[in-house]
């Protein structure tokens, strides 16, 4: 897809900086181009994920660059981004005293659905869409975590957004909720941008099309999954020590097993090691590295 | 171990201490208020209102009262602070791991119980500290020297000890047990409210209501009432020094709450458990599945467009009303305040002290909002605050921030609702209003007036605090900040309501409208004031609202420079425009208001008032000249429906060289003319001179311009479109000079560039007349309407011999009136039922003031008159009885003779005007006022007993006491007293004094005898003798007989003081003493003659034989020991303990 095609139809975020009071550079010059599917976000902690996100929902200003969104100049038109724009926050408190229907018809008028009758029925679609119609007279204070999350995309998902942005969305979730919250998405994904950031590399790679790694405020590394991998293909060693062996101070990333710890090498060929079915996880960690950021 | 517990509770307590010293609320609070004190300092009209003329205004009293009445805020301070022992470990989510800890939870509690002790009366102490820091103030020449006095550090200190540190301890440990229970602060906060709730309950219905002071005295958990009752006899040089007394009622009230302190305290420590602390909150049962159906169908809905965001800002409004309504606490809250309003109605109506009431709609709404008022405030801030933070959960605002709607609808929206919350919770008194009146009074059952009158004149300044609560959450993140901020705003404009501390009423923000709708006159003379005013407190709450607007918060991680350019983008903006409209609109009320108050209404500040008379005085005084008319006729024009109209007044049988008079205001001359030549006058500070000429007998006339538009408060309009009430001195000048227009107060006089001196008193031919608008004279009066078509015609009209003083009524829908007992009565259907108990009342105290003062005059009309129109008072034939004086007792007990006494001094003051020309010279008031009041004395023990009497002469005593106290002009002699206490002060001194000189009223008109003979004072000396005179007329005397009985005997104690140097001073009392009872007609003395008299004491009433007033009755009273013992011979010896008093502070 050309530039000039992904300007049109999708997210495109150029040169954008912002540092905090302090001095802190939480975004320092980051440049994505996002079309319509599940794109992944990486990072560690302090990586600027989150500045990231709440700057393309409009929750913050940048001190310069661009966000389009389908040609839209999000920051000189906020309103308008605003229109297309689906966002589940990281956390999402236990409203008290209000049933998740009479919530989610209220987000729905605060987003411009003002025909009674259309919102009523967006509302019992959202309510189906996210399994949630059987529980949606209970008060949103009595929802677990799971559907909290789900209430959540319910109610990012008013509108039909071109762009939802996720942060940290199956943190906390069993497995189960997990897997159904990652089906949702899934769905979504088909026609909208999906913006998601997560530690959790195992989510990114079953479901994302496409990713970025970020660290100090940058985007160190993007491209698709498989892509990514096989730019390291042959690179990345692994050999199981004991736990009374000491981990390699220029291992990629050790893991702990039940009999010792799996320690990851990047590189030529190691002595003792074997090549490794390169992983995203590795990809992540191996950029953290050209990045200069320590996540060991 | 022991040591290691010790340590523990110090470093915990101090911790503790430490923060709640850093958290943002508590610098706010102290230096909020420590500045506050220091900006009430500075208002010298508050500080006359509670009679600080001759003291310092860093006085003891002023301390006492203010560090007590702070609590009522305090507490909600104190509530977050106690609070916060439990709950800020919940808040961090660090509750588990401090519960887990192997500390002993009873310590814990204990030690940081103490910690946040500290930090609470360090707030506590915040009034003390505005106070002590008072001599900065003149330091910066702020105020004057002689204005602050040696700083007041036992005060201070006193005040802490007994009312900061007692409070702060036995409310927070309820603080903390409600913060417990509920593990949150809202416990705290109910607590806080209920505690709001008593004080309420004790200071308006209990003291304010004389239900039973004693009662509020001990409930009130500031002691707040008892600090008041004490403060409020103190003379002002008594509150110089008077340091606050343990009395019993103290006492009780202080150990009441300590134990309640102690003992809910130790049930705290032992029965919480860390369980219970930490203890989430139960997920509640799911509700069977399948419950949750909708009719609409599911259906994608797909992209938005065109929205409409009036709809969603109805539908969002609405949402937030209706999760508002959901709330159990506002249910509880309205059902419980409605509630409480019928019972308070319903103690206040029966058990008032002039009661019983009739609870008419009329009388009780005005009841019912100064009880709630206070109450509402809070409840509104913390409802709104609730409403304004409902968001404030995790996820829900960066939803809302992500969403489209335009932050002016989402705002305006919560608003909205904010303000239909606030219309609600002010719609509680009108509903109180209504169940009492439908229970007690259906007759007079009127819906639609108690709701209209909260509506218009209560909800514009809640709307105005709810503003300012909505501002303060936009401005602050922290929802703790923004509440204590808007609960200080709160308790701000409850001071300015409760002491009226701003006086020009469009300043006075947040504090409800004052107007005083009456049955008959309806709403037409107050709406459009009403209207003016409840437009500017609208007008502002939007403009505050705008500013909310400006400084909300959109977005996360916002820095201050953030949202300071965040509002300068919005100022250019929608919000900005609105801000504009909203301020625009503030001036235009502004300006409507101050060309109705200050130009048309002739509003002043006290200080400019003083001034203003310090230049009529300058001007004028010197010119007085003497003056005599034999009558003439007065022609009044008015046109309703433009609020003016035009007077011809013809003077015949003038005798002036020029003629002095004072302009009522809205009054203006035009015209001055002899025998159709126009004559010379000018006009000055509302004084007019004519240059009259008349040295023989000429015939004057006056014209006169009527402009009756502006606008008062406390004083009701006589004229509007719907009706007239007019007297004499509303459209006439009072010819001749006014001698109450002198600056009386010493340390004015000087700043004003007058005399220290009071000057001479010009001969009384030059003075005013004392009851009219002119002298004795055979006068005739017309007043004609301007029926809308041009031409005036004649309603009313009538011939005078006597002063020239009338009243005249007329109702553009016609006057329905009824006849009875002869009398034409003019009342409403609510007064009714009053009616024929009211006639034969009249009939009575005319005939008993017939018997005492001798002539009459014919009583041809009964007007149930507005209210806030003056005092009741005999006009040419019609009895002008203000609604709020003559018509709210029930016809029965304590009220009823308070009625018979205001009724019987009317009809005596009249009586006394005709028998004989009385200028307002040297002694007249005293002698009008006096007289008149002990006639009525008299007659109200004729007509209801020797008991009601005793009732009506302790009711005196105690106002008296007050007004002596609160009074804002100095006091000297009884004869240059203010109106406020001379009345009665003359009268019960004058029914002691006739009592032991065997005298009666009558005996008193000796004085129109010989009436060329010399002045006033003269023909007093000659008809009371010059001793007694010096006495009657000088300063004001009182005396406190008290009888205590004792297994010796009886004991009687008495003690006597005379006024001066701005108190009273103690004198020898006299051996004498007066015994009055119900079936005596004859005084006794005591101790000499009563035992040999055998006499029966039992009910019978002691009093001091001199002259002035018993400050204290209830203890005069021989009780009924004798009939019970046959103790004859201990009732016989009677002896005198005490007969001089060295101080004061024996009392």
């Amino acid at each position: 897809m050309t530039e000039q095609q992904v300007s049109k139809r999708g997210l495109v975020v150029k040169g954008l900086r912002k540092t905090y009071k302090g001095g802190v550079s939480a975004l320092n010059g980051v440049n994505l181009e996002v079309t319509p599917g599940l794109y992944g976000l990486l990072g560690p902690n302090g990586a600027g994920k989150s500045t990231l996100m709440r700057t393309l929902a409009s929750l913050q200003q940048p001190d310069s660059g661009s966000i389009t969104l389908d040609g839209i100049d999000a920051l000189a038109d906020p309103d308008s981004l605003r229109f297309k724009l689906g966002y589940l926050p990281q956390q999402i408190g236990a409203y008290p005293n209000v049933s998740g229907r009479d919530l989610l018809e209220r987000f729905a008028w605060l987003k411009g659905r003002t025909d009674k009758k259309v919102r009523k029925q967006e509302v019992e679609y959202l309510l189906e869409r996210v399994n949630l119609e059987r529980d949606a007279h209970r008060a949103v204070a009595t929802y677990s975590g799971g559907m909290l999350r789900r209430f959540g995309i319910a109610v990012a998902l008013i509108g039909e957004p071109r762009l939802l942005i996720v942060d940290e969305p199956t943190a906390g979730l069993d497995p189960a909720e997990r897997s159904r919250f990652h089906r949702i998405l899934a769905d979504i994904g088909s026609d909208a941008v999906v913006l998601l950031s997560t530690h959790i590399v195992e989510d990114i790679e079953n479901l994302c099309t496409r990713l970025s790694i970020m660290a100090k405020g940058r985007i160190v590394a993007a491209g698709t999954p498989d892509s990514l991998k096989a730019s390291l293909k042959g690179l990345i060693w692994e050999k199981e020590i004991s736990r009374e062996q000491a981990v390699p101070d220029d291992a990629l990333h050790a893991t702990a097993t039940p009999y010792g710890t799996r320690v990851v090498m990047a590189g030529e060929a190691l002595a003792g090691y074997s090549e490794r079915t390169v992983r995203l996880e590795d990809v992540y960690y191996h950029a953290l590295r050209n990045a200069q950021v320590e996540e060991v | 171990m022991g040591h290691s517990r010790t340590s523990f509770f110090f470093q915990e307590a101090a911790n503790e201490a430490k923060l709640g010293l850093k958290s943002l609320i508590t610098p706010i609070v102290f230096f909020g208020l420590t500045a506050y004190m220091l900006i009430f300092l500075l208002n010298a009209d508050y500080m006359r209102s509670m009679g600080a003329v001759d003291i310092y205004r860093n006085s003891p009293h002023v301390i006492y009262l203010m560090v007590s009445g702070q609590s009522l805020w305090l507490f909600f301070a104190w509530a977050w602070i106690f609070a916060q022992i439990v709950v800020r470990d919940r808040s961090a989510e660090l509750h588990e791991v401090v519960l887990a800890s192997p500390i002993s939870l009873r310590l814990l509690l204990a030690a940081r119980f103490s910690g946040a002790l500290v930090v609470a009366v360090i707030l506590g102490s915040s009034i003390c500290v505005g106070l002590l820091m008072a001599p900065i103030l003149v330091t910066f020449g702020a105020l004057p020297p002689d204005a602050v006095g040696p700083v007041p550090w036992a005060a201070a200190a006193a005040s802490l000890l007994v009312f900061t540190i007692p409070s702060a301890f036995a409310t927070g440990v309820l603080f903390l047990a409600g913060a417990s229970l509920t593990r949150s602060n809202t416990g705290a906060f109910a607590t806080a409210a209920i505690l709001s709730l008593i004080w309420m309950i004790g200071l308006v219905v209990l003291h304010e209501g004389g239900v039973s002071p004693m009662l509020a005295s001990i409930i009130d958990p500031s002691a707040y009432v008892e600090a008041e009752r004490q403060a409020l006899i103190w003379t002002p040089a008594e509150k110089k020094v008077a340091m606050i007394g343990l009395t019993d009622m103290l006492l009780i009230n202080r150990g009441l709450w300590l134990s309640v302190g102690v003992i809910v305290g130790g049930i705290l420590l032992v029965r919480l458990r860390r369980e219970h602390l930490a203890m989430e909150r139960a997920p509640r049962a799911q509700a069977r599945k399948g419950a949750s159906v909708s009719k609409y169908l599911a259906a994608p809905a797909g992209l938005i467009v065109n929205p409409n965001w009036w709809r969603t800002l109805v539908v969002e409004c609405t949402w937030h009303l209706k999760i508002s309504l959901q709330s159990f606490g506002l249910r509880l809250a309205l059902l419980l305040l409605t509630a409480i309003g019928v019972a308070a109605a319903w103690v206040n109506s029966i058990g008032h002290i002039d009661g019983p009431l009739v609870p008419t709609p009329q009388a009780l709404i005005y009841f019912m909002v100064g009880f709630f008022f206070v109450f509402i405030v809070f409840v509104v801030v913390g409802f709104v605050g609730a409403l304004m933070r409902r968001d404030d959960c995790d996820g829900f605002i960066e939803w809302l921030d992500t969403s489209p709607v335009p932050l002016g609808t989402r705002l305006f929206a919560r608003f909205i609702a904010a303000l239909g919350l606030t219309a609600l919770l002010c719609l509680v008194p009108a509903v109180a209003s209504v169940l009492m009146t439908a229970i007690a009074a259906p007759h007079a059952l009127d819906i639609i007036y108690p709701f209209a009158y909260v509506l218009l004149t209560v909800f514009p300044a809640l709307a105005e605090l709810c503003a300012i609560a909505v501002l303060a959450h936009a401005i602050f993140q922290r929802a703790g900040t923004a509440y204590v901020v808007s609960i200080l705003a709160a308790f701000i404009a409850i001071v300015n309501h409760e002491v009226e501390l701003v006086q020009y009423t469009p300043a006075a923000i947040g504090t409800p409208i004052h107007a005083y709708p009456s049955e008959l006159a309806g709403w037409s003379p107050w709406i459009a004031m009403i209207v003016a005013l409840a437009s500017l407190k609208l007008s502002l709450a939007f403009l505050l609202f705008s500013g909310s607007w400006l400084a909300w918060r959109r977005g996360t991680a916002l820095t201050l420079r953030d949202r300071i350019n965040e509002a300068k983008r919005r100022v250019v903006g929608t919000a900005g425009m609105a801000a504009t409209a909203a301020l625009s609109l503030v001036f235009v009320c502004i300006a409507v208001l101050n060309t109705r108050f200050v130009n048309e209404g002739g509003y002043a500040s006290s200080m400019d008032a003083l001034a203003h008379d310090g230049n009529w005085e300058k001007k004028w005084w010197k010119q007085a000249s003497p003056y005599s008319i034999s009558g003439g006729e007065v022609l009044i024009r008015l046109n309703p429906a433009n609020g003016t109209g035009d007077v011809n007044w013809r003077l015949e049988g003038v005798r002036a060289q020029r003629l002095h008079g004072t302009l009522p205001h809205g009054v203006e001359l035009v015209g001055a003319t002899r025998k159709g030549m126009s004559l010379d006058f000018a006009v000055d500070s509302e004084h007019f001179v004519v240059e009259a000429g008349c040295l023989v007998n000429c015939e004057l006339t006056l014209e006169l311009n009527i402009g009756a538009q502006g606008w008062q408060t406390e004083a009701a309009p006589w004229l509007d479109t719907a009706s007239v009430w007019l007297r004499a001195h509303d459209v006439l000048p009072v010819l001749g000079h006014d001698p109450q227009r002198l600056v009386r107060s010493i340390g004015d006089r000087p700043l004003l560039g007058l005399p220290t001196q009071l000057p001479a008193i010009p001969q009384a031919a030059a003075l005013a007349s004392l009851e009219g608008v002119a002298p004795m004279g055979d006068w005739t009066w017309s007043v004609a309407i301007d029926s809308g078509s041009g031409e005036y015609q004649v309603f009313d009209k009538g011939d005078i011999e006597g002063v020239l003083a009338f009243a005249s009524i007329w109702q553009r829908d016609g006057s329905s009136t009824h006849q009875q007992s002869g009398v034409e009565f003019l009342v409403g259907d609510a007064r009714q039922p009053l009616v024929d108990g009211f006639a034969q009342e009249l009939v009575s105290l005319q005939q008993c003031v017939e018997s005492e003062l001798g002539g009459t005059s014919p009583i041809n009309t009964v007007v149930q008159a507005p209210r806030k129109s003056g005092e009741i008072a005999l006009y040419n034939g019609v009895l002008w009885a203000p609604e709020d004086i003559a018509w709210q007792s029930d016809g029965t007990g304590r009220g009823a003779w308070q009625r018979q006494y205001n009724l019987a001094a009317a009809l005596a003051r009249d009586a006394i005007g005709r028998r004989g020309e009385l200028r307002d010279e040297a002694g007249a008031r005293w002698f009008i006022e006096g007289v008149a009041g002990w006639t009525a004395l008299r007659c109200v023990e004729i007509q209801s007993g020797f008991d009601a009497a005793i009732a009506v002469r302790k009711r005196a005593s105690e106002q008296l006491a007050e007004e002596f106290a609160t009074t804002d002009k100095p006091i000297t002699k009884a004869m240059d007293g203010d109106i406020s206490w001379l009345g009665l002060y003359a009268a019960l001194s004058l029914d002691s004094w006739g009592a032991s000189e065997y005298r009666t009223p009558s005996s008193m008109m000796t004085v129109f005898e010989g009436i060329d003979s010399g002045d006033l004072l003269s023909r007093l000396s000659k008809t009371v003798g010059n001793d007694s005179l010096e006495l009657l007329i000088g300063a004001p005397r009182s005396s406190d007989v008290a009888i205590k009985n004792n297994d010796t005997g009886v004991e009687v104690s008495v003690l006597s003081w005379v006024w001066k140097e701005g108190g009273w001073q103690a004198q020898p009392a006299l051996q004498r003493l007066l015994l009055r009872g119900s079936d005596m007609h004859m005084q006794e003395y005591m101790p000499q003659s009563l035992a040999q008299r055998g006499v029966e004491l039992d009910g019978s009433y002691l009093f001091y034989a001199g002259i002035g007033y018993e400050r204290s009755i209830d203890d005069n009273r021989f009780q009924n020991k004798c009939a019970d013992t046959k103790e004859n011979s201990k009732c016989g010896s009677v002896s005198i303990t005490r007969n001089a008093n060295d101080q004061f502070s024996k009392q």
